[in-house]
């Protein structure tokens, strides 16, 4: 009798049903972050701890793990993408009630996502989740417009390129967008340098980078990648957060009758994990 | 250390006060949330030891070793380094904890790899500037 044929059609969809709910931390961007990073690297220690003790052949045990570490790399990046949405979402929820102009429209989502999202009461969700959040350009240009003064532009970038400011983040600029190309190679390509990709890595570390080889951290390049993320994660959101905060300043000042400013305050410094002061009303966590 | 049956249980500042003995090493922390979602790891051990101190808890570490103290008794002569499980191919020190309240255990553990790459790091920096 012929083996039943699995309905590979429905086992995929299954999937869609396996799931966990979100830990506590994920109503805070930056905790959310730290706490996705953190788990990345204990995944792979764990895993190369107990391959260790168990002494099994080092060069297979090398190949499988270079193919995890590739893997946690596009996810260190991947988290940090995360990130910036929950902080966009965190800014337009906080703002959408009380503004009436364009700071919204750097935001491509259809009126079909937006429909998904309402249930959710996430005017944020609807515009952030669906985009994706890649590049240095996208970022800069939707938190510029998002966190513009009412009436008003806002000059500064939030990874500024060279001819942009502040100057003193176009380093850290820099290595970020080496950071998305890496994700990109990894995510599109299984690591693969493709010839395309070492023209574009050629031109940010203004260095040689030789295409056709594959990518192969290893657990120092996973932790100081890391390390660099995690200290930029800590950097935008305070960035983020003090502009926000100048924002709905402004917003207050002009119509105290909009919100609470001590309210507004104390549930976005929660957030942020860091408190922000908004007209005056100093929020605390 | 799955086979742990003893535990003690210490104020948060003391396991702090542990790591501040030992300059120079680097922690992971794998399964607190509470932890994970603040410090950065691997991190050195002033780094642990500040996020351990912004929270004034209780902790309990689990050990092979009977108990010799619970609560307030006997820290001053409580010795960490006796508590802690190197039974592994470095060496490290490992020890699995618990906040107090929470039934979430989560292992502490040394990375002797990632302290040696630090010094090393460190070195080619002094290095490199003595050289410019």
């Amino acid at each position: 009798m012929p083996r039943p044929r699995t309905d590979l059609h429905r086992k995929v969809r299954e999937t869609l049903g396996h799931t966990l709910p979100l830990p506590s931390e994920a109503s805070s961007p930056i905790r959310h972050f730290d706490r996705n990073a953190n788990a990345i690297i204990s995944t792979l220690r764990y895993i190369e701890g107990h391959l260790a003790r168990a002494g099994f052949y080092a060069s297979v045990c090398e190949r499988h793990l270079a193919n995890l570490r590739r893997m946690a790399l596009a996810s260190l990046v991947e988290s940090f993408e995360r990130f910036l949405k929950e902080l966009a979402v965190l800014c337009i929820d906080s703002l959408v009630s009380f503004v009436n102009d364009d700071r919204f429209d750097e935001f491509s989502a259809k009126g079909g996502q937006i429909a998904f999202h309402l249930t959710a009461g996430s005017i944020g969700k609807a515009l952030c989740e669906s985009d994706a959040w890649v590049t240095n350009k996208a970022t800069n240009e939707r938190f510029k417009k998002l966190l513009k003064l009412p009436f008003g532009d806002n000059r500064e970038s939030l990874f500024p390129d060279e001819n942009q400011f502040p100057q003193g983040e176009r380093n850290r600029a820099r290595t970020l967008s080496i950071l998305w190309q890496v994700r990109h190679t990894i995510t599109h390509n299984v690591g693969v340098i493709t010839g395309s990709d070492a023209g574009k890595f050629k031109m940010l570390v203004k260095a040689d980078v030789e295409s056709s080889r594959i990518l192969n951290p290893g657990n120092h390049d996973i932790i100081y990648v890391k390390r660099f993320l995690s200290v930029t994660a800590q950097s935008v959101n305070v960035r983020i957060g003090n502009r926000l905060a100048q924002v709905l300043t402004v917003l207050h000042a002009d119509n105290p009758a909009l919100f609470g400013s001590l309210d507004k305050a104390n549930s976005i410094s929660r957030e942020l994990g860091f408190p922000v002061t908004i007209d005056g009303s100093l929020g605390v966590l | 250390m799955s086979k742990a049956k003893h535990h003690v249980v210490i104020p948060s500042r003391k396991l702090a006060e542990w790591l501040d003995g030992q300059p120079g090493t680097w922690w992971n922390v794998d399964g607190d949330p509470l932890l994970t979602s603040e410090v950065d790891f691997p991190c050195p051990n002033e780094e642990l030891a500040e996020g351990l101190r912004k929270h004034d808890g209780n902790i309990m570490v689990f050990t092979r070793k009977r108990g010799r103290s619970s609560a307030g008794e006997d820290l001053n002569s409580l010795d960490l380094d006796d508590l802690a499980d190197t039974e592994n191919p470095k060496k490290e020190k490992n020890i699995l904890a618990a906040w107090i309240g929470s039934d979430i255990e989560w292992l502490l553990s040394e990375d002797k790899d990632m302290a040696e790459e630090a010094r090393r790091t460190t070195t080619e920096s002094i290095d490199a500037k003595a050289t410019n």
